[in-house]
């Protein structure tokens, strides 16, 4: 892959709009994050640091059970939190972050480039969150995905207490089998721990989880 | 017996409660998510001068109790608070 077909790929990306309240690429300064997402056809371990509210290192090992088989993933990354509104009942969020690391495949390894952009929206009440990630081979192939999400509290939670979400998330793979993916879910969190559970219209669950420490 | 009860009344005045303690009440914008705003309290409480700190999400309101004999800056407290990722439109001290 040439550094001009990578710059169009980065290029076109910048162009996405992709929102993903939770996705927290980037938290506050100093802070350490552990986050996870765990479906039959996709899992997903995502370390990372901030070193500044507006900037974070991680790596990200991906496996996606693809129409060719299982792929596997793992991507040093840089991300930004491009802007930020906060404003008294409510904060948005831009994000965008990119790295290279290497695909394995049938016991054969490649290079990857990847980017993600989220954009998030939320209150205490109601939040919206899109997120899109798309990576790049060598080969180039290219596997691009997005989610969409509207979520709503039941009840405003005070600070220390447990907090519960009604989610909804719209899923696209178009290099996955039976793609794509409607997946309702219930979101926890209590103080720095936050998990998500939920099963699509398929039958496939789903497991998330995130801390902050 | 006097000696005694000298003794208690003294420790009882120095105690913090009765000390020329300050309050910091900061009113913050953006703080929706009491998950994302768990680095407010990490760091707050992080600093010596901190006693305690309360976050209610409800009236957007970050209380500072500090130590006795301590005082924490509206500079600092307002980047402690940017490093969280927020925006202080109000710092008010009792």
């Amino acid at each position: 892959m040439g550094f001009k077909r990578l710059g169009i790929f980065l290029a076109s990306l910048i162009g996405l709009c992709s929102i993903n309240a939770h996705a927290m690429l980037v938290a506050y300064q100093d802070s350490f994050g552990i986050m996870g997402v765990n479906q039959a056809f996709h899992t997903e371990l995502f370390l990372n640091y901030s070193l500044t509210p507006y900037f974070a290192v991680g790596e990200r090992s991906i496996r996606f059970d693809t129409t060719d088989g299982i792929k596997q993933f793992f991507v040093p990354e840089a991300d930004f939190l491009v802007h930020r509104w906060n404003q008294p009942e409510s904060q948005a969020n831009i994000y965008a972050g990119g790295g290279y690391g290497v695909e394995s495949f049938q016991n054969q390894a490649q290079g990857v480039a990847m980017a993600n952009v989220a954009v998030d929206w939320e209150s205490r009440k109601y939040y919206l969150d899109t997120e899109f990630q798309s990576l790049l081979a060598t080969d180039s192939k290219s596997y691009n995905s997005a989610k969409f999400r509207a979520g709503f509290a039941p009840y405003l939670a005070k600070f220390d207490e447990l907090n519960t979400w009604f989610i909804l998330q719209f899923e696209t793979m178009p290099f996955v089998p039976n793609n794509p993916f409607l997946t309702p879910m219930v979101r926890l969190f209590y103080k720095n721990v936050l998990v998500e559970i939920g099963a699509d219209f398929q039958g496939n669950w789903m497991f998330n989880y995130m801390i902050h420490i | 017996m006097r000696t005694f009860f000298i003794l208690v009344m003294t420790t009882f005045l120095a105690s913090p409660s009765f000390a020329n303690a300050k309050d910091l009440k900061v009113t913050v914008n953006g703080m929706v998510c009491s998950f994302c705003a768990q680095g407010i309290q990490k760091k707050l409480t992080a600093q010596a001068a901190v006693k305690n700190v309360d976050v209610n999400l409800e009236d957007h309101l970050v209380k500072v109790a500090l130590k006795d004999g301590s005082d924490l800056s509206d500079a600092i407290v307002t980047q402690i608070l940017v490093d969280a990722g927020y925006t202080v439109s109000k710092i008010e001290r009792n």
